[in-house]
């Protein structure tokens, strides 16, 4: 390389006050509030970043079709078996409600999206293709066929971005499937990024979970609906004598596994321009059941 | 045709982006983000240096909102640093441009885990004394190999 440039420079002062304007607006960026970060950071992921995240949506496209087209197959079949054997529960449960004198429960919506990791910095972060003009809002729940992926965090017109159970900030309200045990779970980091795990906190002294039982969301909190599949309990973490018990918890999810995920809306009305999906069974139990 | 580098630090930058925002293949490309900084400070005045990390810093904390404002902090830090390394060292043997790779990337990396307020001894013992180092080393192996292709591209008439 070429090295030295020993040249007193005229302007020597500029070489300590650009630096230093330059750290000091940087830092003045890490303190705005949210919602100019994210003007910031849109206004350059639609512009002088676009080529590269159109190539990556494409990409993403392209190696599902390609590679996962056996796992889409197997997955489908799983899914038209399941609603053929449960084809007369919707009827049952809409003569139910007629009997008990209950309205008929709103359906759920979803947008489906690929799962887009910029590969940058933060490694818990996901990008989504879809945003507001889909109906996508903050907070809402990113959930895969095999359960909770993470949160919605921040949203542009069309595209979002997320994080998924492995950030540090992450929390779920999750119960055992019968509803008797409750407790919140959060990300527990590994020393590698293999090693992450969730941990139920804050479960009543007295419960004895085994291994293998399954934790859904318990709707607390209003966050996430009730009933998406968090993960399994993996064994107990800690006690806290005559208080309270933690478990690990094996998740459903493997975050570096989702190509594609689908965006729970809830059931409340908006926009939808995107592909979207409606569940008007009786509860969501499992995935996406 | 000669290669000016400020087309390597392009080239570098583009590369980035392209393997790990275009294609998603994360760590498993080398930071190039970095080394175009690292390779540019070594032509560059300090201000522009540090200007060039700010803004490429600036498009990686595009797809980091939680940490905004980090990369940019780190990358225009190192930036400047580095084009000061042309005054305290004189040469260009492979020891020194292995070690201001290597010191140049593992730097960043630690201003960026300080800035991004990822305290607590996990992610410290996780990302920077193991990730880190490794992610250098990769890091270190092609800018060696980038300098290798631009100084044998320079010589040629």
């Amino acid at each position: 390389m070429e090295g030295q440039d020993n040249v007193a420079s005229p302007s020597g002062r500029f070489d300590f006050l650009v630096p230093l304007v330059l750290v000091m607006a940087a830092a003045v960026l890490m303190k705005l509030p949210s919602d100019a970060q994210d003007v910031l950071g849109q206004s350059l992921r639609s512009t002088v970043l676009s080529p590269f995240v159109a190539m990556n949506v494409a990409y993403a496209r392209a190696r599902t079709l390609g590679r996962d087209f056996d796992r889409v197959r197997a997955q489908m079949d799983t899914l038209v078996s399941r609603v053929a054997a449960q084809r007369t529960l919707a009827e049952e449960n809409r003569q139910l409600r007629e009997l008990l004198g209950m309205s008929e429960r709103a359906p759920t919506r979803y947008v489906s999206t690929p799962v887009i990791r910029s590969g940058t910095t933060d490694q818990s972060v996901f990008r989504m293709a879809a945003g507001a003009e889909q109906g996508v809002r903050p907070f809402d729940a990113v959930v895969t066929e095999a359960g909770l992926l993470g949160q919605v965090q921040r949203v542009g017109p069309r595209t979002a971005l997320g994080f998924d159970w492995s950030h540090t900030d992450f929390r779920v309200s999750a119960m055992t499937a019968d509803g008797l045990v409750h407790g919140l779970v959060l990300a527990d980091r590994g020393q590698f990024r293999e090693q992450d795990r969730l941990v139920l906190s804050g479960a009543v002294y007295l419960s004895d979970l085994e291994p293998g039982t399954e934790l859904l969301t318990s709707g607390r909190g209003g966050t996430y609906a009730r009933g998406i599949r968090v993960g399994w309990v993996a064994g107990v973490a800690a006690t806290m004598a005559g208080w309270s018990k933690s478990y690990y918890v094996e998740p459903a999810v493997q975050p570096g596994e989702a190509a594609y995920a689908l965006v729970d809306l809830g059931d409340r009305a908006g926009p939808a321009t995107g592909p979207i999906a409606a569940d008007g069974g009786p509860a969501k139990t499992g995935g996406l059941r | 045709m000669r290669v000016g580098p400020g087309v390597v630090v392009a080239i570098l930058a583009t590369a980035h982006l392209t393997l790990r925002v275009g294609l998603g293949i994360g760590d498993v490309a080398p930071d190039l983000m970095t080394l175009a900084v690292l390779f540019g400070a070594r032509f560059m005045r300090t201000p522009s240096t540090a200007a060039l990390g700010f803004g490429l810093g600036l498009l990686q904390d595009a797809f980091s909102p939680l940490t905004f404002g980090a990369s940019a902090l780190a990358m225009a830090l190192v930036g400047a640093v580095a084009s000061r390394t042309r005054q305290l060292f004189v040469g260009n043997s492979f020891l020194f441009l292995a070690s201001y790779f290597f010191v140049g990337k593992w730097t960043l990396d630690f201003i960026w885990w300080l800035a991004s307020g990822s305290a607590g001894w996990a992610t410290f013992s996780d990302r920077i004394l193991v990730a880190a180092p490794l992610a250098a080393l990769y890091a270190t192996a092609t800018g060696l190999l980038v300098h290798f292709l631009f100084r044998e591209r320079r010589r040629r008439p």
